[in-house]
């Protein structure tokens, strides 16, 4: 898991990311009006109208009912997986925020005052894989809107006076992050299990880097001409809008732009040969943490592994298992289990769960417990109606988190960004759908092995409990 | 229970705004009435089981929330958390029907639960269903309410869990959230029935026996406090269901009537929080104000908030000078009325709602070294604001953010209803509503004067949680400049500003600033 807000979330973001129900609510926010049958079908309610500029843009326009909204994403296949210089981890991130910073044309004054007169949210947030730029607000200015979106993409200024300001706000980001447990916990895990690769390092970055960012505006502006091309961006409009008219504008505003995206050279990850473990004090009170990490194969919608990957956590610690009963309920040894996989990535990432006990004295068995119900899986004693009772879930939470333009474009965005692939969540559910306990127990038997485990405990520095 | 899935993210269901269906909520009486109450304060009433109703032609779910005006205003001395205690246990402790993993298991695949959140006067229990399964759901929220099961084993559970939020979570590692906290404790002083954490302390938890949770549910889960809400896709039948089935619920209790008013600190107060291990520094400030939604200044305070800080948006006065001009932090906003962010989004969570509200500035974490300057910048601001007041210009844009953001507030069922909810609590109706109707009216004249009638530039009361209690006590003292320096030169513009704020008198004396180690806090 990584993951950095523009506006990062008042409340505990840490929490909401590593809900145990995440990646599995990440399936499920899909979506705009669906009827039962088509959740029963297990595919998207609707059809994404999809058009491709010349240059690479690709533009995913989904009307809905939602008067006079619009919420208009775009999409920028880059993260901090594509930070593979030394010195820079963060960037993906930093570079989002430079992104508000105005142009020429669009300076940050009128930026403002389109915003103001839209009623709008923007926002925007990185990932290990991909950044999204969002706004939701009044669909009258659209014509506005997309003249600044196309201009910020394409003629992004900021002076290196600008640039070293905003390296503040990323370093108060960090700041505002560093009390939770979490960071220290990710940072640990990524750098015990990838040596070569950039998911070694957080979307936040190391700390070190980021009080070197203001150093670094000549890197900036290369990420930009590097990265942020139209063959890299995909532009996703969900709400009440003409097609015809929105495609129009999009060809006259971003036909222009002439880029094409450089390749990241990332480094693949030697396979895991042995189990690794590794041990973090923290140094304020914390629930001891058990948290136990799998190599998981890159994403592939069209999968068994892939789907399997996505509903393991429900299977394994969801609130009807076996773990979760006898550890939470019954034994009370463990307050929570969280998944902080969080999302499908691009290349191969982690099968990652976290269990916060009550007591340290527990780790051990906890982690034998963890170990048993796997060990159960990799034999496929797994009853078919629990499958059945995971593939309801996912179906009725599709239908239920039917909600609002700006959830049906983030969700699509989450969907596209690791392949590439548009229909990329429909391919998911389809996945899903077809699962079988065979399906579990090959995937149980191939990654959730011993040799490619990696388990790293914290506690309370000082030991206290 | 715990939220679903789709609820964790802050997501309901279906219908953005504007379609203009049933904007107007049905409020009906319970069928049976009881006693009238004694004349109270227009905007005090009891639930007494009342019935709104804002169905949403097209939803696909339907949207519950079954309200009690009880909160943790509600607990007595020495069980503080006692109310959210019992709350936790009605949902997460099972029903003398089906225990607790049973009811999991019958609703995991509905991908339901029912979520409870806790205030300081209302505690709302909410779920989102779909059609297909609630005739099943509807019993067995009923039982939750009515007949919880509130056993030993679950009890132990829950109360372990509310002691390690307080010990595991707001002292030791969510420093935003326990600097919002150390506020309430300066704006609500002790004796005040606000000024414990909701979530209780620990000596109260650790006093509480399940004989009190049993009692504190019959008293004060009736029905004389409660108002039932049903939205979305809900047809008469499910509505006649859901309140035919709770007509029986015991009356408890009638809710708290006398709330004392809180009031500003005659002079600025500082309470710094020690805690150590902390590498940044997290600011709240404020002071209670006597408006909330319904009184006659409210619309122009609540404009005021979005010009000054607008929560996690750009054009906030503070988070352009703070952060936009000089990148000191990553945040900085301002309310009116107690705010509670929804999930992950930017909008505000709804039955929240107080009788007393206060003013509130948040300053997101900021380095040591920036803390002093921090703090200036926003009193700074607060004065040249409440000095200056809003330009005509300024009220004219703020209120077209305005007119078109609060349409993002009502985008589903869910949260319309819990506006409506809200408004049966200030004794208005459809507020959206009458707040956008009433934008229009205003002019620099009446802002301003709602401004100052509510507002002061100070005194006010400075939370802040600090690794070292005494360099910053020090410091606040000295009344030594604390200039900053940028790694770039700034305009002039800003240099000016900087050297007027690194200056800024803050006229604190030995008395006025407190010094507590995090260990003792949240204890009782």
């Amino acid at each position: 898991m990584s993951f950095a807000w523009h506006f990062d979330s008042a409340q505990s973001c840490a929490k909401s990311l590593f809900s145990r129900a995440a990646r599995l609510a990440a399936v499920l926010t899909a979506t705009a009006v669906m009827t039962p049958q088509a959740a029963r079908a297990g595919g998207l309610p609707f059809s994404p109208k999809t058009e491709t500029l010349p240059n690479g843009l690709r533009l995913v326009m989904i009307p809905y009912d939602s008067p006079g909204l619009v919420a208009y994403y775009s999409l920028v296949r880059v993260g901090s997986r594509d930070e593979v210089e030394k010195g820079v981890t963060g960037f993906a991130h930093f570079f989002e925020h430079m992104m508000f910073r105005g142009t020429e044309l669009h300076p940050p004054a009128k930026v403002s005052a389109l915003l103001k007169k839209a009623g709008a949210d923007q926002n925007g947030f990185t990932t290990d894989d991909f950044t999204c730029y969002t706004f939701l607000g009044s669909a009258k200015y659209l014509e506005e809107l997309v003249a600044y979106e196309a201009d910020r993409f394409q003629n992004l200024k900021y002076s290196d006076a600008d640039f070293k300001t905003e390296a503040g706000a990323v370093l108060g980001e960090y700041n505002k992050n560093s009390s939770r447990a979490y960071l220290p916990l990710i940072e640990s895990l990524r750098e015990t299990v990838f040596k070569k690769h950039t998911y070694g390092h957080t979307t936040l970055g190391y700390l070190a880097d980021i009080k070197d960012m203001p150093n670094q505006y000549e890197y900036s502006l290369s990420f930009f001409k590097r990265f942020y091309t139209p063959d890299n961006v995909t532009l996703i409009v969900v709400g009440d809008f003409d097609q015809e008219k929105l495609k129009s504008l999009v060809t006259k505003h971003y036909g222009p732009w002439a880029t094409k995206r450089a390749k990241t050279k990332t480094r693949a990850e030697p396979r895991q040969r042995k189990e690794l473990r590794t041990h973090v004090d923290f140094p304020s009170k914390t629930l001891p943490k058990l948290s136990l990490a799998w190599r998981a194969p890159a994403t592939n919608y069209d999968s068994a592994d892939t789907a399997v990957y996505n509903i393991l956590h429900e299977l394994l610690f969801g609130e009807t298992s076996a773990l979760y009963t006898d550890l939470v309920l019954g034994e009370q040894k463990v307050a929570s289990f969280e998944d902080w996989a969080w999302s499908n990535h691009r290349d191969p990432y982690l099968v990652h769960a976290v269990a916060h006990l009550k007591n340290k004295d527990d780790l051990k068995e906890v982690e034998s417990r963890v170990l048993k119900a796997i060990g159960l899986l990799q034999k496929g004693k797994i009853d078919k109606a629990t499958l059945d009772a995971v593939k309801s879930r996912v179906r009725y939470s599709l239908l239920l988190s039917m909600s609002t333009p700006d959830k049906i474009a983030v969700t699509l965005a989450r969907y596209m960004a690791s392949t590439g692939q548009v229909d990329g969540l429909s391919r998911l559910l389809a996945s899903i759908e077809k699962l079988s306990v065979k399906d579990v127990k090959r995937f149980a038997q191939r990654y959730l092995k011993r040799s490619n485990m990696t388990v790293l405990t914290m506690v309370t520095k000082g030991g206290a409990k | 229970m715990k939220f679903t899935a789709h609820y964790s993210l802050g997501l309901a269901l279906l219908i953005a705004c504007g379609t203009g269906q049933s904007a107007k909520p049905a409020v009906k009486p319970a069928p049976k009435p009881a006693a009238k109450p004694a004349p109270k304060p227009a905007h005090f009433t009891q639930g007494e089981g009342a019935i709104v109703s804002l169905p949403v032609a097209g939803s696909v779910g339907v949207a519950l929330k079954v309200l009690f005006y009880t909160g943790s205003v509600d607990d007595p001395q020495g069980k503080e958390g006692l109310t959210k205690l019992t709350a936790k246990l009605m949902v997460e402790g099972g029903t003398q029907k089906m225990s607790y993993p049973q009811m999991l298991k019958a609703l995991y695949p509905m991908a339901t639960s029912v979520h409870v959140h806790v205030d300081k006067e209302q505690t709302v229990f909410s779920a989102l269903v779909h059609p297909e399964h609630i005739k099943a759901f509807v019993p067995m929220l009923v039982d939750v309410l009515k007949a919880p099961l509130l056993g030993e084993k679950d009890f132990a559970r829950v109360r372990q869990n509310a002691l390690n939020d307080i010990d595991k979570r707001l002292k030791a590692t969510d420093d935003e959230n326990l600097g919002k906290e150390v506020l309430n404790r300066m704006l609500y002083p002790k004796g005040h029935p606000y000024h414990h954490f909701v979530g209780g302390t620990t000596n109260g938890l650790k006093a509480i026996q399940l004989d009190d949770i049993r009692a504190h549910h019959r008293a004060k889960f009736g029905k004389k406090r409660m108002l039932i809400g049903v939205g979305g896709a809900v047809t008469p039948e499910i509505q006649k269901m859901l309140s035919d089935a709770l007509a029986d619920l015991p009356e408890g209790d009638p809710r708290v009537e006398v709330l004392p008013a809180a009031k500003a600190p005659p002079k600025t107060k500082v309470l710094i929080v020690e805690k150590p291990s902390s590498k940044s520094i997290a600011v709240s400030m404020g002071y209670p104000h006597a408006s909330r939604r319904g009184t006659k200044d409210f619309s122009s305070l609540a404009l005021v908030q979005s010009y000054f800080g607008e929560h996690r948006q750009f054009h906030g006065i503070l988070m352009a000078q703070i952060r936009g001009l000089r990148g000191i932090n990553y945040g900085d906003y301002a309310y009116v009325e107690n705010f509670v962010q929804e999930g992950w989004s930017r909008l505000p969570s709804t039955n929240v709602s107080r009788r007393q509200q206060h003013f509130e500035i948040w300053i997101r974490p900021v380095a040591p070294k920036h803390l002093m300057f921090s703090v200036r910048m926003a009193l700074y601001q607060l004065e040249q604001m409440t000095s200056a007041g809003l330009t005509q210009k300024d009220v004219e844009s703020t209120r077209e953010f305005l007119l078109g953001y609060s349409r993002l507030w009502e985008m589903t069922p869910m949260r319309r209803l819990g506006f409506a909810l809200d408004d049966h609590f200030y004794g208005i109706e459809n507020y959206l509503d009458a707040y956008r109707a009433e934008l229009q009216t205003l002019d620099e004249k009446k802002v301003n004067e709602a401004l100052r009638r509510n507002l002061v530039k100070g005194p006010i009361n400075i939370a802040i949680v600090a690794p070292d209690a005494k360099s910053v006590r020090d410091a606040l003292l000295s009344g030594a400049a604390s200039p900053i320096e940028y790694p770039v030169k700034k305009p002039e513009a800003v240099t000016k500003v900087d050297e007027i704020v690194s200056k800024y008198p803050l006229g604190l004396s030995a008395d006025d600033v407190m010094v507590v180690p995090i260990a003792e806090m949240f204890v009782d």
